[in-house]
């Protein structure tokens, strides 16, 4: 209930609309029962009392009811429609910014799916409230209310026998609701199932098709469309039982009115105009009645929607600025760790365990381990997508978080792990960190990436649209495209992670030299599995559980005993070559490695 | 920033009655259904009419009967309104009983129909080939078996029986109206044409507006989609105020479009309900004259009880659902043509590559790969492949390289027969592949793609995917020799621990070392192998070294190779170059004789002074 509160706040900016809107809902239920009143009024007056000079005057005033009706109608509901848009608006963009200010730490925790499912399902769900839900159930209830009394005022024994109806209405009104609803719920399941068959059997076609297991395929998707097909047929089943039963119930109530009411005018205890208008107001009473259920539905999963999206915005990040920020226009491109400890999760496995080194400006700083050592979380920390837990990160000598967190973003350049292109022309994706980029530097970053011949190529050249709805790329193109849109920001300080994992030998080359080139004068930090691409680096840090467990160049790091030097064995022999102690080694590590990563 | 393709919705085709008829054939095994169906339907909508004229007849003849009429005493007057009382709630369960079973025998009738369908469609997709699917989106074929599918069952299980019953409904209303008093249905017939009009001038446009809207929202998921995936490279790049007016101007574009919908609905619902309002007011104005025998415009007009006029204020608003839901079925007519047309398309497509008539079983693979002077191209018109000749002989491992595009998945494709080439003979064991079926040759083969897919289910039947007959201990030997076994023993569950959808929830090496696995429990007679590019750690690459060497041990493989030992270690290695084969020779061979090859991997090792892992 109180989210429902918090909810209906959102309509605060749009009280006047508000009002109107319930004034015009007002004045719709007393022109629904003006049309029955003059009815009753036309047939017991001008036709049986045989006042016909009254016919022609009352028949127009129903057709004035009529246009009044429909003018309050129009007003409701259009003003009751923007505001529900108003305030999803409203809402959408609040959430849209709030998404953007949560720190990485949620995008750890959260799963896209379900953030997805917040913001579209759950958003929709809460306009269908706000639009039609909430202006619906106030007016069902003042109408169900409204003519309840006035049909006891007329007459009150009809009105309790019609009323038998209601009981066994709402009975089955429940019963289909916890029946058939559920069933529904269990057919879109089982639909969702055979999309989800199908799906593989498409994204799988390659490996089915090599297997020549087709007609293991085709037993799939028949078991599931069977299930489908037996729950759709055992819902509709249930489905058309109920329905129609619902309108029954509804049509008794005319029966009653026809039979105790017709006696009641037999009897002289009521008049033959008010009996037509009697079943005339029933269909009124009755109809808000059969929505209402619809409607506590609604206002039921729209409460739990909003919980939802409520529990989403009220999400605060822990990565905050000062007041007052220092501002950094262009940083020297001095990194210092001092003392660094991190862990993902507060109380969980620390990641980093007192990390310390210097990074002076235009050095190019290689970070080397196994997967899981620390290496990606180190480079994190220095744009500040995550606070240390104890010590402390420095930009230029001062630390991180006193800096302006935009000035921090726009001075440290990322190529990151898992290369993300956004559905747009390439141009605009080179440009994202700078849209107002002229075509000319754009250009001169793709060149520095190596990538420029590639762009030109395409038959739409820096105007083809990639990414998910656009041309695909393959890693070794996406990489070098997301090193131009790094290069673009002229960052002083350039990180480089895992950059050349998913690529050919060909590719791996060519970027090769597009780094070598683009790492001058900037405080570079490189990730690699490969030692090839570590081997020039001014600094190796070479991370073991957290720690720096060797440092230095290639030079000195290949004649001291560790890790390093194990490595360097490993990647320069062939498979032949490998010692079966290195194979056993390997075997326990990679086992360590690979749970890791993947738990 | 992000560009959008619109919502697709369903496109729309005038009525065609071969495509009609060709789709009601899908119902012709449950035709005795809809015979019930039908039986059910004319009575449902009989039946439903029954009560405003027992209504009207009821006060007529007892509670309110004409002065003229023979005299009844209170008792008959009761009685004889009770008898029409329960002569009305008769109806009303005639009506529900025919309802529940037109509904349920259509159902039956369209569900089963449509599962044919759908079954029929599946099985055709499993036989299309690979260049089919090569030219369309995963998402297009999706949609054909989903939301094609889905707009066809709409049209049989609803909208025929909705259209069949309105019109039956329809005519009965007019029916009873011109028997109970002709010329008061005759004036009340004056609301049609504008209800028509409101059906079928709004009925489209709405339908248009609301089609608008899903665009829009379409177009909102979308880009919040792509904004949560890419919230890190949008956070690092600091570009969030860009990001926000983006977005905001799609939420506009929303909120316009959904308010222009509400616009036509908050006319048209109300237009609706006055035109009802005006059909009462005729009503009471026409039907009371006559029944006070009034003239209208000088002229007498007959003769009325207020019964009749009762139930003629019931029925006068009954025309209006069968006539919305007319102007609805034309829509929904158009959209199933184009979804029909859509599928049949589909099953209508010969797969390109289909086995010969009289095409032999391959035997038992002994490992002799040949090509012969091959061409190929995708397109049927740009060479992909040239003059390719190659002769390998069994139990040799052949390493294919060059760049993205030379020409080496296309020799693998052709060897898999993914695709027939278009001239030349690519043969295995002497046997060209056009004569032999395909079901005996890919049997026959092991193939182990660059993108690792597995299939959701658990991991031991994921590796008895090719051999699902397998025993535990075959699975389990099979794991182990490619060192796969050390690390399924420590899943959760270990076989038996689900796999996610591809396979998510293992890393990389894993996945390799699974999909190892798979290939060498079916022992194929040819191996293929497109080598992963993307780098594991150390260790794991030399798990994953090892486990290639019991693959590759004793067997004919094709290897499209990226690791630089794999290379070294083939018996032949063909390097290709814009589609032709331009050097083979052992690696030694190939660096002596300089050329493509020696650009390509002298470079590498001079930078790395030695091969790499």
């Amino acid at each position: 209930m109180k989210t429902i509160w918090r909810l209906l706040g959102y309509l605060r900016p749009y009280l006047g609309w508000l009002i109107l809107s319930n004034v015009a809902m007002l004045g719709l239920v007393v022109m629904s029962f003006a049309i029955p009143w003059l009815t009753r009024y036309v047939i017991d007056v001008a036709i049986i009392a045989e006042q016909s000079a009254l016919l022609l005057p009352l028949s127009l005033g129903v057709i004035g009811a009529g246009i009044l009706h429909g003018g309050m109608f129009f007003v409701r509901r259009y003003s009751s429609a923007i505001i529900g848009q108003r305030v999803i608006y409203d809402l959408r963009n609040e959430l849209y910014r709030h998404l953007h200010a949560l720190p990485f730490s949620f995008y750890d925790r959260s799963k896209t799916g379900e953030i997805m499912s917040r913001v579209t399902q759950d958003v929709e769900t809460m306009r269908r409230f706000l639009a039609f839900g909430l202006v619906n159930l106030v007016r069902s209830v003042v109408m169900s209310v409204g003519i309840l009394f006035f049909l006891l005022f007329i007459n009150w024994r009809l009105t309790l026998v019609v009323l038998i109806t209601v009981p066994p209405l709402v009975m089955t009104i429940r019963a289909f609701a916890t029946q058939v609803r559920p069933m529904y719920r269990r057919v879109q399941e089982e639909l969702a199932g055979l999309t989800a068959v199908l799906q593989e059997n498409i994204a799988g076609l390659r490996v089915i098709r090599s297997f020549a297991q087709e007609e293991l395929e085709v037993e799939k998707f028949v078991e599931q469309h069977q299930r489908y097909l037996a729950h759709n047929l055992r819902t509709i089943r249930r489905w058309s039982f109920f329905f129609p039963l619902m309108n029954m119930i509804t049509a008794m109530g005319t029966v009653i009115i026809l039979w105790y009411g017709g006696s009641e005018v037999i009897r002289g205890n009521m008049t033959l105009g008010w009996l037509v208008a009697f079943n005339q107001y029933l269909a009124l009473l009755l109809g808000p009645l059969r929505m209402l259920g619809w409607l506590v539905n609604l206002t039921e999963r729209a409460s739990a929607s909003a919980t939802r999206v409520f529990e989403l915005l009220d999400t605060r990040s822990d990565i905050l600025e000062i007041s007052n920020p220092i501002r950094m226009p262009t940083a020297r491109g001095d990194v210092q760790f001092s003392n660094v400890h991190f862990a993902y999760d507060s109380g969980g496995d620390s990641v980093l365990r007192g990390i310390s080194f210097h990074a002076r400006p235009g050095e190019t700083v290689a970070l080397l381990g196994a997967t899981g050592s620390g290496k990606s979380t180190v480079v994190n920390l220095i744009p500040r997508f995550y606070d240390p837990n104890r010590g402390r990160v420095l930009i230029d000598g001062r630390d991180v978080r006193r800096f302006a967190i935009e000035d921090i973003r726009r001075n440290v350049g990322i190529v990151m792990q898992e290369t993300f292109l956004f559905s747009a022309p390439i141009a605009e994706n080179i440009a994202y960190g700078r849209p107002e980029a002229t075509m000319e530097e754009v250009e001169a970053a793709a060149r520095a990436a190596q990538i420029h011949d590639f762009i030109m190529g395409l038959p739409q050249g820096y105007d083809t649209v990639v990414g998910e709805r656009g041309v695909g790329l393959s890693g070794g193109q996406k990489q070098r495209v997301a090193i131009a849109r790094a290069l673009l920001l002229n960052p002083p300080i350039l990180i480089l992670d895992d950059s050349t994992s998913s690529v050919d030998v060909e590719t791996e080359h060519l970027i090769q030299r597009a780094l070598a080139h683009v790492m001058r004068g900037r405080t570079s930090f490189v990730i690699a599995q490969r030692l090839s691409s570590v081997r020039e680096a001014d600094q190796i840090l070479v991370l073991d559980q957290g720690r720096i467990v060797q440092r230095g160049t290639h030079r000195s790091l290949i004649r001291q005993e560790g890790i390093y030097r194990e490595i360097h064995l490993l990647q320069s022999g062939d498979a032949s070559s490998i010692s079966e102690e290195v194979y056993r080694r390997a075997r326990t590590k990679a086992l360590e490695v690979g749970g890791k990563e993947a738990r | 920033m992000h560009h959008m393709h619109g919502g697709h919705d369903s496109e729309r085709k005038p009525f065609n009655a071969r495509m009609f008829m060709r789709l009601m054939r899908y119902l012709s095994p449950y035709r005795w259904w809809l015979v019930g169906s039908l039986s059910a339907l004319v009575i449902a909508a009989a039946a439903a009419q029954a009560g405003p004229y027992l209504f009207g007849m009821a006060i007529d003849r007892f509670i309110n009967p004409a002065e003229s009429a023979q005299v009844l005493t209170m008792q008959e007057r009761l009685s004889g309104l009770g008898f029409y009382a329960i002569l009305f709630i008769a109806s009303l369960v005639i009506t529900w009983l025919a309802e529940y079973g037109e509904t349920y025998c259509m159902s039956w009738a369209a569900q089963n129909g449509i599962f044919d369908l759908r079954q029929g469609l599946f099985r055709h997709l499993q036989r299309l080939g690979l260049k089919w699917y090569d030219s369309r989106p995963a998402g297009v074929i999706m949609s054909r078996v989903t939301n094609d599918v889905q707009t066809l069952d709409e049209l049989l299980s609803a909208g025929l029986t909705t259209v069949l019953g309105d019109l039956v409904r329809l005519g009965v209303i007019v029916a009873v109206m011109l028997t109970m008093n002709a010329r008061l249905a005759l004036a009340s017939f004056i609301t049609v044409p504008p209800l028509m009009l409101m059906a079928f001038y709004f009925r489209p446009r709405i339908l248009q507006a609301h089609r608008e809207v899903r665009t829009r929202v379409a177009e909102i998921n979308a880009n919040l989609q792509e904004s949560i995936s890419g919230v890190r490279v949008t956070k690092s790049f600091a570009r969030e105020e860009e990001n926000f007016a983006a977005f905001d101007l799609r939420n506009r574009g929303n909120f316009d479009a959904t308010v222009a919908a509400e616009f036509l609905m908050s006319i048209f619902q109300p237009g609706v309900m006055f035109i009802g309002a005006l059909g009462t007011a005729v009503v009471l104005w026409f039907g009371g004259s006559m029944i006070l025998r009034e003239s209208i415009f000088g002229m007498q007009v007959g003769t009325l009880g207020p019964g009749t006029l009762a139930a003629f204020l019931v029925y006068v608003q009954r025309f209006n659902h069968p006539l919305q839901n007319l102007s609805n079925f034309y829509t929904q007519m158009q959209s199933a043509m184009a979804a029909s047309e859509k599928i049949f398309a589909v099953m209508d497509t010969e797969p390109e590559v289909q086995d010969a008539p009289g095409a032999i079983t391959l035997p038992a693979i002994r490992g002799a790969v040949e090509f012969r002077e091959v061409d190929f191209a995708y397109d049927g018109e740009h060479l992909v492949l040239e003059q390719a000749n190659l002769s390998v002989a069994s139990g040799q491992t052949v390493a294919l390289v060059g760049h993205t595009g030379a020409g080496k998945s296309t020799m693998i494709n052709l060897l898999c027969r993914f695709y027939d080439p278009v001239a030349g003979q690519v043969l295995v064991d002497g046997h060209d592949l056009r004569e032999v079926t395909t079901y005996s040759l890919r049997a026959q083969l092991g193939i182990v793609l660059q993108d690792t897919f597995l299939f959701s289910g658990s991991v031991r039947e994921n590796i008895a995917y090719g051999r699902p007959e397998a025993t535990e201990a075959e699975i389990v030997e099979a794991a182990e020799n490619v060192n796969a076994h050390a690390f399924i023993e420590r899943l959760p569950e270990g076989y038996d621990t689900p796999v996610g959808e591809r396979g998510g929830n293992l890393s990389v090496g894993e996945r390799q070392l699974i999909s190892f696995a798979r290939a060498l429990l079916r022992d194929p007679g040819i191996l293929i192998l497109d080598e992963a590019t993307s780098s594991v750690d150390a260790y794991t690459e030399i798990l994953i070294q090892r486990a290639l060497d019991v693959l590759l041990h004793d067997r004919t493989a094709f290897i499209i190779a990226h690791r630089l030992s794999t290379i070294r270690n083939a018996d032949l290695i063909v390097v290709v170059k814009d589609g032709r084969i331009v050097q083979r020779g052992t690696h030694d061979e190939l660096i002596a004789s300089g050329g493509h090859y020696a650009e390509l991997y002298g470079a590498q090792f001079d930078a790395e002074s030695g091969p790499r892992g």
